[in-house]
């Protein structure tokens, strides 16, 4: 019989093997310092051991990952940010503000590696709440899933999937093809 | 090009960025896990050693001095601080359990543990958190700086001057900084309980 000790590293070890790269993508998407960002990986991954000690199924495993992962940065980042006073945005603002890559949709004609700096920084700028919709949404987890993750009804995170979409297009508009137009 | 195509092709080059692999073996997890829990403990250590070198300080002054009102105040400042420590301790618990008491983590949606965090940090820059710190820490420090200033003779009480200066300059200080500090808090639950009301 498996004791709780064993269950818990296999666990961790299946959540690592299936989501570790979303882990590495929603750590770089917190922390831009490279340091800072390891250490939020670290502190991921071990509130992720640590709480696989509990797990119960009561929720797929899926959820329970990345409310973890994204309940750890929220925490790690509430805690580096005391004292400091960044200004953070919701999705509606950083429409209506423009800013990050809106000059003549110049996505189009920079590199993929660009276009991924452009995303990543433009969800630096977000509220905590709407930056884990934007990267549950990218790491393709849909409007339900995303509703379990952070208890935003799935209707209103539709409604949000919806600006990011527009953002996205607007903002990084052929971002993917190297084609110079 | 519509929303739809723009994004997906976004998505999928986001899914497709490079990562490079990061894993943890289980010996290492439980090594960081006794790393931070010894960290964790050493940050505490120094908020008591600070708490005894304080008592020891002040209760020499209650034993060495003889005027009855610098022995009173004393005994004010011994108090006022050990409130304070205590106060700092029990904050620093509470982060500390949601740092290696990794399961409510799991269990609770991110609008609920963002709301909660904030109104933790927000709750112990106002209201009774706030005003028992300064009502125990600000008069003890008046009543030690003017005992001083009366009790002693001229230039013995320069210090009880310092101290009733900075203390007179540090009360509308404290309550200000800690009034922006929750304010900035509350604004941040604020914008969270839109989101919640919205989806009514």
């Amino acid at each position: 019989m498996p004791t709780v000790e064993s269950t818990q590293d296999e666990l961790y070890k299946e959540a690592v093997a299936s989501y570790g790269p979303a882990l590495v993508r929603l750590a770089r998407a917190w922390e831009f310092d490279e340091d800072a960002r390891k250490d939020l990986l670290q502190e991921i991954h071990l509130a992720l051991w640590r709480s696989f000690k509990t797990f119960d199924a009561r929720c797929s495993e899926r959820t329970w990952i990345y409310r973890v992962a994204h309940n750890a940065a929220t925490s790690h980042v509430l805690r580096s940010r005391r004292g400091r006073s960044i200004p953070l945005v919701s999705i509606e603002e950083i429409e209506e503000q423009g800013g990050i890559a809106s000059e003549n949709h110049i996505a189009a004609t920079v590199e993929r590696g660009q276009v991924l700096d452009r995303l990543y920084a433009l969800i630096q700028r977000l509220n905590p709440i709407d930056r884990q919709v934007i990267l549950l949404y990218l790491d393709g987890i849909d409007a339900a899933a995303i509703g379990d993750v952070t208890g935003i009804s799935p209707g209103y995170v539709a409604t949000k999937i919806h600006r990011i979409k527009t953002i996205l297009a607007e903002r990084f508009r052929n971002g993917g093809n190297h084609d110079q137009r | 090009m519509t929303s739809d195509n723009g994004a997906e092709e976004v998505r999928s080059m986001w899914q497709e960025q490079p990562c490079a692999p990061f894993q943890m073996t289980p010996p290492e997890l439980r090594r960081k896990m006794t790393r931070l829990q010894r960290q964790l403990l050493i940050r505490d250590s120094i908020v008591y050693c600070c708490c005894l070198v304080e008592i020891a300080a002040f209760g020499w002054m209650l034993i060495a001095l003889p005027q009855w009102m610098l022995r009173i105040g004393s005994i004010l400042v011994i108090f006022g601080m050990a409130f304070l420590i205590a106060q700092i301790v029990l904050d620093q618990r509470k982060r500390k359990l949601a740092r290696t008491e990794a399961s409510g983590l799991g269990t609770t949606n991110s609008l609920a543990f963002y709301r909660d965090e904030l109104a933790r940090q927000r709750d112990f820059h106002r209201g009774i958190w706030l005003w028992s710190r300064i009502g125990a820490l600000f008069p003890a420090l008046l009543v030690f700086g003017f005992a001083a200033v009366i009790a002693l003779p001229y230039p013995a009480n320069l210090p009880g001057y310092v101290v009733l200066g900075v203390t007179l300059l540090m009360l509308p200080l404290a309550i200000c900084l800690n009034h922006i500090r929750s304010r900035n808090y509350q604004c941040r639950i604020n914008a969270v309980s839109k989101i919640m009301k919205a989806q009514d």
